[in-house]
Order: C-alpha cells, then structure tokens, then sequence
C-alpha cells in the first residue's frame, strides 16, 4: 500500500487556473524543489516569529561559486532535503557550466523515499527538469 | 474592556494566525495543524494571515491616530503601542495632522544647526573654493561620538565669484556661513569648537558664536500644546493663552524670536490668582532658564493679543530662574551580552535628562505647588534611574539628599549630572 505523503496544491513555480492538487512522490518531488529554491519561509519558529529561517537553501546563490567549492555543497544541499521527513536519503551532483557565454550551476537530485526514488534537475537558466 | 480598548492595540501575529487558523477549522479544514510547513497551501495560509495581521495593525494605527493626542504619534516618537515607531525616520504623521487640522497647531520640525565660520588663510598662496566644498567637524569642547560635521552653506552675497566660487586671498579672512549636516539639536555647538577638516595648508579657523540647531518639538510637548490651543478664542486672558503664545503665534506656526530661530520655552508658569490684576508669567526652555530673545519674543506676542492681556491687566513675563539639582548615585547590573558600565550610565544620563527638560516631570516652581512653589522627589529621580536600562536593580540616590528639593516660585529644576557623579556595578 502507498504510503500517505498527503495532498498538496500542484504547484512548482505556479499553479494552473483550477489550483489542482498532487500527491505521492510528485508532492514530495515538489516540496524538494522548494527546499533547493527558497531560504525562508513564512511561518512560526516557535517564537512567534514572521518568518521560519534557514528553512531551506536557494541554489541561486551558488551562481558564480568556484568549481572547486562545488563538491563541498553537494552534502549540505543534500542534509537540507532530508529535512523533509518524507525523504530518506537524497543525492545531490553540482556541475558548473557555461551556457551561451552565462555561468551556471546545474544542480541534478535524486531522492529516495519510503515509496521510490525521485529526481530532478535545476538550472538557473532553463527551469526545473522533472 | 471598552471599544477603544478593543481597537487601539494592534493584533499580535499569533494571535491572527490562531484566528485564520480556528476560521479554517471551522469551514472543515480539521487537519490544518499537521499541514507540512513550507508546502504550497500552506504557504498560501500563512500568506493570509500576514496580510490580516498588516491589516489590523494599519486599522489600529489609524484608530489610535484619531481617538486622542495621546495615542497619536508621528514616526520617531515614542509610540506604547508600536515599538518600532521610535526607530524610524522622524516625519509628519498622525500626531501632526492631529494637531494642526484639530487644533490649529503645527508641530516644530527640527532643524539644522546653523551658524559662523571665521575661515582664515595664512597663505602662501589664494584659496578658491565654492559652496558645500569645505567640511568642518566639531573637534574642541567635549563633541559627542561621532563628531557631527558641518559644510559652508550657500550665500550669494559671500561667493561672488562669476563660477560661484569665492577667492580668499593669502593673509585674509572671511566669515563663512555653515551649516550642520546632520539635522537636530546634536549638531549644536558652543564657540570655538569647529576645526576645518578638509585639507588645505595654511588656512584654518573657528567659530566664534554657538552654532545652534534645534529638535523637532517634543511629541509630549506639542500635545499640550494642543490642549492649550482652544484658549485662543477665549475672552478671559486665560493662563492656558499665555503657556500656548509663549511658543506659538496665533495661527499655530511655531513663534520665531529676533534672531530667527523658533521658540525654544517648552515650559511656561502663570500666575493664576490676582486680586490686583497683575500675572506673572515664568518662562523655561528643555536646558533650563528660557534665553533672553525667547523670553522677548514670548511676551511681545502675549502682549500684542488683547483677548491674552486684557485692559487693566499688568503682565510682566521673564526667564524662571534656574535651581540646579545635582544627582548622583549607584546602581547594580547583571554582566551580560551589550552591558558596560559606561554604557548604563548613559543611559542613566540621557533618561534624567530627558525627565528634567520635561514640564510633566520637572515643571516650572515643581509639582505640589502651594502659591507656585513645590518640589521635586527624590522617588521619582530614582524610579527615573531604575528604569534607564534594562536589568538595573537597587538603585541608590546619594546626591540630592533627602526625600525632596524645595523649587521656590519662578524657578525650573535643571539638571546636574555627569559620569563620574554615578557608580555601576556590573555584577558576574
């Protein structure tokens, strides 16, 4: 039996005009992508707080990091996925690159959950590949 | 509570969620409270509840702008219900348009000090220069941290050149006016405190009068101010006249003396019992005695109103006369993050200053009057003290002695109080 990773608004960079949901893997696959996207979020620390800090990791902010330093996020990208707790393990490759003169990181993941795996790719240039 | 009760104090955020939270709730979302944190609806919740909190916060700051001077307040005051207000940049606000739409009164903006630069040039060669291209900082006579600067301002009467520019020749001098670049009362200095600070060998110089500038009038101050504002339509030469046209002209504009600078009396006590029809009226400004051109000014424009000074009436109005109180003491502190002694002991001095230019606190002739005269409690000077930053404990009040200080008739406490005259023991 498949295991409840709840139910979602479908929604990666926007949603459609009838706010359809998703779930499963695809909502655990989106929630990754918003971890890899967005530092903060709105919401209560236990504080009372506006914000909840260092929910996640925006990969925008690795734009420009030298090759060599690269490898060294890939563990950190990979420990702010499994914050979500649906997710078991996650691999996380980093590769520079240059794409028509413009730098860029192309951040590839595979997650691994109670379910299956998952994966996707982010660029700053080209969006998300599912 | 009461409906103002209710409408003043803004939602806090939690207790706006808690609310769009309990209304989800009720519509049938009864799993709200597990909801991921960061998911998309979720996300969209909390959106909602911000913008509800925004929402009430802006409907009580407007309540509270209109409900009372006392709740209304323009950025920059202190504000009991909204402690960031204090923080930002000092602008009209609620209190302002409170105040001059509701009682004809205008709050006194700050302004910059302004004042004489005797810049001399002892050669070798002529200096050419135009205005805003020297700075000049406040170097002698104990400046505060930083040093506030000052620039030459503009004059077309002084920088006649054809470029605007002005040539100093070698072994000449000449009086440049400069003026403060940061506004307010900070940047005011006594004389022969500026020093030219913009490189240029052989020249230098002072300034041989104080630069003055002044504060944006005191949130508490002008609230008062207001309050005395309906005594200008009144037939009766009411004391309430004489405190508001000490400081104010008729239509509510700031009352400027003979040398162009506002009013600074933010303290007035009148005589209000005369079987011979003479009143007295005693004038003080935030440092004490009111100066010679604000008292001038005070009383040609008491005098110039007959509903003020009515026939038969004797008015006499001058400077009250100072009664230096010296405080001093001790106080203890826990040793953590952010505490020194030097630091509690500004504070200690900026808190005793603030009360001691305040008429609430320290009026003309003291609280508890019998015939003008009263006092000034030693309490209250250490409950001033207790309170001065955060964690002081066991205050104790060394200097003045005894339970309270006698203030005679015409007299306004002023405050003697330097860093040496008080003890902080930071406790480990």
């Amino acid at each position: 039996m498949a295991t409840d990773f709840g139910t979602d608004i479908a929604c990666v960079y926007d949603a459609d005009a009838f706010f359809s949901t998703t779930s499963g893997i695809d909502l655990v696959r989106q929630d990754a992508i918003h971890r890899l996207l967005t530092d903060d979020i709105l919401g209560d620390d236990g504080t009372g707080s506006l914000v909840i800090a260092g929910w996640g990791y925006d990969v925008r902010r690795l734009l420009g990091m030298p090759a060599s330093r690269l490898a060294s996020m890939q563990p950190v990208l990979s420990e702010v996925l499994t914050r979500d707790e649906r997710v078991d393990s996650a691999d996380v490759t980093l590769t520079s690159r240059t794409v028509r003169g413009l730098t860029d990181v192309l951040v590839e993941v595979v997650g691994r959950t109670a379910d299956g795996a998952f994966s996707f790719v982010l660029s700053s240039l080209d969006r998300v590949t599912l | 509570m009461s409906f103002f009760d209710d409408l003043l104090p803004p939602e806090t955020l939690a207790g706006v969620r808690a609310k769009v939270v309990a209304t989800a709730q009720a519509a049938g979302l009864t799993t709200i409270t597990s909801w991921a944190k960061g998911g998309t609806g979720e996300q969209m919740l909390q959106t909602g509840a911000l913008v509800a909190y925004v929402f009430t916060g802006i409907v009580a700051k407007v309540v509270r702008g209109f409900a009372s001077l006392d709740t209304a307040t323009d950025p920059g005051d202190v504000d009991a219900f909204d402690p960031d207000n204090v923080s930002r940049t000092p602008a009209r606000g609620f209190l302002s348009w409170l105040g001059e739409n509701g009682f004809g009164t205008v709050r006194e903006d700050a302004t910059f000090a302004t004042g004489v630069y005797t810049f001399a040039n002892a050669g070798p060669g002529s200096r050419t220069f135009g205005p805003d291209a020297l700075i000049f900082t406040w170097t002698s006579n104990t400046p505060p941290s930083p040093a506030p600067t000052y620039r030459n301002a503009a004059d077309s009467t002084i920088y006649t050149n054809p470029d605007g520019t002005v040539t100093v020749a070698a072994g000449d001098s000449i009086d440049l006016p400069v003026r403060a670049e940061e506004v307010g009362a900070r940047s005011s200095c006594p004389s022969s405190s500026l020093s030219l600070t913009t490189t240029l060998v052989g020249c230098s110089g002072t300034n041989a009068a104080p630069i003055v500038g002044a504060d944006r009038e005191d949130a508490d101050v002008f609230r008062a101010r207001c309050r005395q504002a309906p005594a200008r339509v009144s037939l009766g030469g009411p004391s309430a006249a004489y405190r508001y046209l000490a400081a104010k002209n008729l239509d509510g504009t700031p009352l400027i003396n003979a040398v162009g600078a506002a009013s600074a009396i933010n303290r007035v006590y009148v005589s209000e019992d005369s079987s011979t029809g003479v009143v007295n009226a005693y004038y003080a400004s935030a440092s004490g005695p009111a100066s010679s051109d604000d008292v001038t000014a005070a009383n040609d424009n008491i005098e110039s109103q007959a509903f003020a000074v009515p026939d038969a009436i004797t008015f006499t109005g001058v400077a009250a006369t100072a009664t230096t109180i010296h405080v001093a003491g001790s106080v203890k502190i826990k040793a953590k993050a952010g505490v020194t002694a030097a630091a509690v002991k500004l504070a200690i001095l900026l808190a005793l200053g603030r009360k001691f230019s305040s008429n609430d606190f320290a009026p003309i002739g003291g609280l508890d009057q019998t015939a003008g005269a009263g006092f000034i409690y030693t309490v209250d000077i250490q409950s001033v003290v207790a309170a001065a930053f955060p964690g002081i404990y066991d205050p104790v009040i060394s200097a003045p002695g005894g339970a309270s200080t006698a203030i005679a008739l015409g007299h306004v406490p002023v405050l003697d109080s330097d860093a040496l005259d008080w003890l902080v023991t930071v406790v480990p």
